[in-house]
């Protein structure tokens, strides 16, 4: 009896000190959600860089067409697709757009990207650009790891299940993919693994 | 044995309590004030269950849009009970993540000895006061100010920050100075320690909007459904007030069963709640100030 005794208090206690520590966690956690897409686009020489697609949650959604779409029509012109990314998106630039490459092991910074979109489509936003990274094949598989994640936590990304990523151009090379959690990586004081896409790609023999 | 034991925990706690950066800003539409905070560290200790929940929050959150989208389309009030208890869901899954002042309550229930439905009512309060600022500051500055939301909410929420965590460090050395009063005069620990003002020192702690009560409104407020914002707005809340209460009571029995391990020892036991109330004073101002400086 008196073992059983002692067994709860030091559970209750265990439980308690977890509480605490779970307690003392007062940053960012996900209010944004996100569904991505990655489009691997190669070109002669080999990876020209990668177009992203992200879909937002329609909370989000509705907060930005609140904002931005001034004629509220539901779709955003160009006029407005400017406001959304000088209001909403370049703000982010200083977090490497939440792209994070490694080039074999090696971290590629993602200063710019090109061809900002944003497209409200029954009440959904979604973003839509391209960043350059210009990785040129040999005959040994060079090795890219391309994770995207918020490392404040405010915004949860995730890949989408259906089609996560597509390659384009890569009929002259040799190009595997898989996507995992990226375990060299932990962001939100190292309690998280972001997801990434894990990508080789050679010249074909 | 167990004395040590329970001092290194304590002291464990303390360290990591500390080491906390501030809350969190929306990355898209914040001006970053400093980058360092955004950084990542280096792997310290997993935690799937903050991916299991930040995996839940997204599937109860698209549940959520969708059939508020269908009580708009079919404008009948059949998916609402549903949509109650998705947000309700929401709500306790939320707040079962990091955040929505849980750090506070734990502190400051620490450096009490309430009864246990004062502690309830305190966790209640905390949680409903979270969401209706969330719920009345977007109504406010939506349908009163008819201002941006993006930038207005950031500039009410930073106001609000300061505020509160002003007098959460007012709160703070309060504690600590009373506890510190306690040892100089080697007084013995009062065990009629009671929480006082469960309802300003929630007050205190909920006052910043809830950023997903907020995302939540918007959403409604864009489909020209005020009540049902406001509805869902108050589920969520009810939702975080139960995870938040949990978390209370589990801090007050916790306290509780620690103390009454040490009973038999007498005097430790008390001087063992008097340092964890002086602690808890210190990292209720602690955090306070730290959240302050980051804010201003």
């Amino acid at each position: 009896m008196h073992m059983i005794r002692v067994g709860k208090q030091a559970l209750c206690l265990v439980l308690f000190l977890n509480v605490l520590c779970m307690g003392s966690n007062v940053t960012a956690h996900p209010h944004v959600f996100i569904t991505q897409r990655l489009n691997v686009v190669f070109d002669n020489q080999g990876l020209a860089g990668f177009g992203v697609e992200w879909h937002f949650d329609e909370m989000f959604s509705s907060m930005i067409a609140t904002d931005y779409d001034q004629n509220q029509n539901s779709t955003l012109e160009p006029a407005e697709v400017a406001v959304v990314k000088d209001k909403a998106f370049s703000y982010i630039a200083v977090y490497n757009y939440f792209i994070f490459v490694k080039i074999d092991g090696q971290s590629f910074k993602v200063k710019w990207v090109k061809d900002f979109n944003a497209v409200l489509k029954n009440g959904k936003l979604s973003y839509h650009f391209f960043v350059p990274c210009h990785v040129k094949a040999h005959e040994l598989f060079k090795q890219i790891v391309i994770a995207v994640y918020d490392p404040s936590y405010y915004t949860a990304i995730f890949f989408a299940q259906k089609r996560p990523a597509l390659v384009e151009n890569g009929d002259r090379f040799v190009i595997e993919s898989s996507i995992k959690k990226d375990k060299s990586t932990s962001i939100y004081f190292g309690m998280v693994n972001p997801w990434a896409l894990f990508l080789k790609f050679r010249l074909t023999s | 044995m167990r004395i040590t034991f329970l001092l290194l925990c304590l002291l464990t706690v303390c360290i990591v309590v500390m080491l906390q950066p501030v809350f969190g800003q929306n990355p898209f539409t914040a001006k970053p004030k400093s980058k360092t905070q955004h950084m990542a560290t280096h792997p310290a200790a997993k935690n799937p269950f903050l991916s299991m929940i930040a995996l839940w929050q997204h599937r109860l959150n698209q549940k959520m849009a969708d059939l508020v989208r269908e009580a708009k389309v079919t404008n009948t009030v059949k998916p609402l009970a549903f949509l109650l208890v998705v947000a309700f869901a929401y709500g306790v899954i939320h707040a079962a993540g990091p955040g929505h002042g849980k750090a506070f309550a734990v502190s400051y229930i620490l450096s009490q000895r309430p009864r246990l439905l004062l502690g309830m009512l305190f966790g209640n309060f905390i949680a409903l006061f979270h969401g209706l600022s969330g719920i009345i500051f977007v109504l406010i500055i939506h349908i009163v100010l008819q201002k941006n939301i993006t930038g207005t909410l950031e500039e009410v929420t930073r106001i609000t920050q300061i505020i509160s965590f002003s007098l959460i460090s007012c709160l703070g050395l309060g504690i600590l100075i009373k506890s510190i009063y306690k040892w100089i005069k080697s007084a013995k620990g009062s065990h009629k320690h009671h929480l006082h003002g469960p309802f300003l020192s929630a007050l205190v702690v909920g006052m910043i909007p809830c950023p997903a009560v907020v995302m939540v409104m918007l959403l409604a407020l864009s489909m020209k459904l005020v009540g049902l914002g406001i509805m869902l707005g108050i589920s969520i809340s009810i939702g975080m007030a139960l995870t938040i209460t949990c978390l209370v009571v589990m801090v007050i029995s916790g306290k509780a069963i620690s103390l009454k391990m040490l009973a038999k020892h007498g005097r430790l036991a008390i001087t063992l709640e008097n340092l964890i109330e002086t602690t808890a004073g210190l990292m209720v101002a602690s955090m306070g100030l730290l959240f302050l400086a980051a804010v201003i």
